[in-house]
């Protein structure tokens, strides 16, 4: 059962060659990731005025061991942490 | 009038432990059927468990407290056993509450000198049938109201009488919390600085009456010393019926106990202006094509709060076998009795409530705004997490 | 007056007969204990070492960990079992989500009932620690978790008001009976020192505390499906007996097909 932070939160995540995560700072502090545990993509709201919502959604776990879900908007291919499970 | 007053403190724990005499001397509080205390033993009173609490809040201003189911039974059968006693010379008998009865003894004598022996006759009565635990006290008035103050006055074993001379003496120091007014008047008497009954009685009337109502114009003249009630044995009076047509005949418990009770309600309220409450209420279930069937409420304590009665209304329907749709509901009210004063405290009695996170928002919305809300999933299956449901203000509501 | 009549008056006013409940209905049973119910936590073998149960009614509960530590699904799933009802509607409860990250769909999936459910987002600061007294003080509803302690203690008026309420806060809770349950955060031992360590004072507060670990996650066919956590029990009612116990946390799946949690 997780948070959810609905406007998302801001991350800075460094990538490996294939654009997959590897660690990211949240809040001054680094977490590596173990393992990507899912990967998905939503494409949506491609009509509406508020704008297109397309995202990159990754489930990880981190060395720490914490599990959440971050995604990287692709409109401005910024990253944000959207859950915190606990 | 000449009124006898005899009430048995503690009635219900001290039958209790009678029965179980481990339980003697321990915190003990009795629950009823309602899930509510509905005794306390003078131990769990010292620390502060008081009637109509759940067992839950009791535990926890005394966590020692022992909680037991009420012999309802039993005590019942002790109550008759008190009343069979005191009707002995065949005069008026009226129950109070558990363990405490009115004796109507204007046939026998109206001073002081000439009531003695009789009660000290029926207190003797009394203690043989109930035991030695089961001591009795006794107060005597020409009024209802006074008796009863002498009554709980005085210690068990003992006897108080109260002159016609005395009675306005004898009442003024005593609380205002004696009156049976609803616990929000007794608050605003409170804020008004009047503590006594002599403090109240010497309120102008109409003062009384225009702040009050009816209940507490009544009240205004028992803190005078004219109570006028007579005593009225336990026998069923006459009472008319009253028919509650459910059109469309229904199965369903909700629509038949809000018939019964819109027809009800204004009944109550019209008993409540005269501090009067219902004591045992008969009910008729007409079903189609099936025969009536008929059960009884009673209340050792009369109840005037519509809330009460639907409560054991509610109960009542439920544990009854119903064998298809009801067409219509008789109820007949076969006895009234006085209303008695609440807690002797001033302050709210503490109670652990159940209300909606709408009335908790109500309350406390004027002091801290749209920061209270209700929240609803909207759309569960929506790809976007934060999409899935929403907050919404509860004063929007 | 005199004292003979004063002591006598006294003694009527303190032996006033009590006000019985009104119903005669059922005839009576056999005269047995009634139970007494604190608020299950879900997990009956953490329930066992608590000392009361569960979560005690009328006292604080503070659950700390980590992240990912399921000391907030735990929070949640006292929530939903203090909704229980007992023969009617189910009892009101409360979540101060001062972090602002509540998720109703999840809170909902733990077995919360929204309608049922207060949510309080005031400003952090005093604001929200008079909200927390208040709702404690109003005794409408069975149950309030407060997310979290970091954030009710985050500005140094919230500390101080918090420092403030805290002394009232027991008898509070003891007049009201709500449950009152506060997640928390690890805390760095110097943070104590300089007096900004508002744990510290509630862990003195509660009468019973439970420390979450999470120890190993739980797949099923590589899928990961949940995580074990141990839960430590580091103050409570009575001394004797074990002290920990592990509990499960198995994810309730979404609907999509795409995203399993």
């Amino acid at each position: 059962m997780s948070r959810l932070w609905p406007d998302g939160e801001s991350i800075s995540v460094q990538t490996d060659d294939a654009g997959r995560p590897l660690r990211f700072t949240w809040r001054s502090h680094t977490y590596l990731l173990a393992q990507i545990q899912q990967h998905w993509q939503v494409d949506a709201d491609w009509w509406s005025e508020a704008g297109r919502i397309w995202r990159d959604y990754v489930a990880v776990t981190t060395t720490d061991g914490l599990l959440c879900v971050i995604y990287q908007d692709l409109l401005s291919e910024n990253w944000f942490l959207s859950k915190l499970y606990d | 009038m000449s009124v006898l007053c005899c009430r048995i403190p503690h009635f219900l724990t001290v039958l209790a432990c009678r029965r179980q005499p481990a339980w003697t001397g321990r915190p003990l509080a009795l629950v009823g059927p309602d899930d509510r205390i509905w005794a306390v033993s003078p131990a769990a009173q010292q620390d502060g468990v008081q009637a109509q609490m759940r067992p839950q809040q009791a535990q926890v201003y005394c966590p020692d407290v022992l909680l037991r189911d009420l012999d309802l039974d039993a005590s019942q059968q002790a109550q008759a056993d008190m009343l069979a006693t005191a009707a002995q010379w065949d005069l008026p008998v009226e129950p109070l509450t558990w363990g405490a009865l009115y004796v109507d003894l204007h046939l026998v004598g109206k001073s002081a000198a000439s009531v003695r022996p009789l009660a000290a006759e029926l207190g003797q009565r009394l203690r043989v049938t109930g035991g030695n635990a089961l001591q009795p006290a006794l107060g005597w008035d020409s009024g209802k109201f006074t008796a009863h103050a002498a009554a709980m006055q005085v210690m068990p074993g003992r006897v108080r009488l109260v002159d016609k001379v005395d009675e306005v003496r004898f009442l003024k120091p005593l609380p205002v919390t004696l009156l049976p007014l609803p616990p929000l008047h007794l608050q605003q008497l409170h804020w008004l600085g009047v503590r006594t009954v002599g403090q109240f009685a010497a309120l102008p009337a109409a003062a009384v009456w225009q702040r009050f109502g009816a209940a507490g114009k009544r009240a205004h003249r028992w803190a005078q010393g004219k109570d006028d009630r007579p005593v009225r044995s336990a026998a069923p009076e006459e009472a008319g019926v009253t028919t509650v047509t459910l059109d469309p005949p229904t199965g369903l418990l909700a629509p038949v106990v809000a018939g019964v009770m819109a027809s009800l309600h204004p009944t109550l309220a019209q008993w409540a202006k005269t501090l009067t409450g219902l004591r045992h209420l008969r009910l008729t279930l007409d079903f189609i094509a099936n025969a009536d069937q008929s059960l009884d409420l009673t209340f050792v304590e009369p109840a005037s709060q519509s809330a009460r009665v639907q409560a054991a209304l509610v109960q009542h329907l439920t544990t009854l076998t119903w064998p298809g749709a009801v067409q219509a509901v008789r109820w007949q009210a076969l006895a009234t009795g006085e209303l008695l004063a609440p807690q002797p405290t001033l302050f709210d009695l503490p109670d652990v409530r159940q209300d909606t996170p709408a009335v908790v928002s109500a309350s406390l919305a004027g002091r801290y705004g749209d920061v209270l809300l209700r929240s609803q999933v909207v759309e569960p299956g929506h790809p976007i997490a934060e999409r899935r449901s929403h907050f919404h203000a509860l004063s929007a509501v | 007056m005199s004292a003979s009549k004063q002591r006598r008056l006294e003694h009527a006013v303190a032996s006033i007969q009590q006000r019985y409940g009104a119903q005669a209905l059922r005839r009576g049973g056999d005269l047995g204990e009634r139970a007494l119910s604190p608020i299950a936590t879900g997990f009956p073998a953490l329930d066992a070492i608590t000392g009361y149960g569960g979560a005690p009614l009328g006292a604080l509960t503070l659950l700390s960990g980590r992240s990912t530590s399921g000391k907030l699904t735990l929070a949640y799933k006292l929530l939903a079992n203090a909704q229980r009802p007992n023969g009617g509607a189910p009892h009101a409860v409360g979540l101060l989500d001062l972090s602002r990250t509540a998720d109703p769909d999840y809170v909902h999936r733990c077995g919360v009932d929204l309608a049922h459910l207060l949510v309080g987002r005031p400003a952090i600061g005093r604001s929200a620690v008079n909200l927390l007294g208040d709702l404690v003080q109003h005794g409408g509803l069975r149950a309030l978790v407060v997310d979290s302690v970091t954030d009710l203690a985050a500005a140094s008026e919230g500390r101080r008001s918090l420092y403030a309420l805290l002394p009232r806060l027991s008898q509070m809770l003891r007049t009201s009976g709500v449950a009152l349950v506060a997640l928390d955060e690890p805390h760095a031992p110097w943070l104590r020192w300089l007096n900004l360590d508002a744990s510290h004072r509630l862990r003195q507060a509660a009468a019973l505390h439970i420390e979450m670990q999470r120890e190993q996650w739980l797949r099923r066919g590589g899928d990961l499906v949940g995580y074990r956590a141990q839960a430590q029990v580091l103050k409570r009612r009575g001394d004797a007996g074990v002290r920990s116990a592990t509990v499960e946390i198995v994810f309730n799946g979404t609907v999509k097909a795409r995203e399993t949690w």
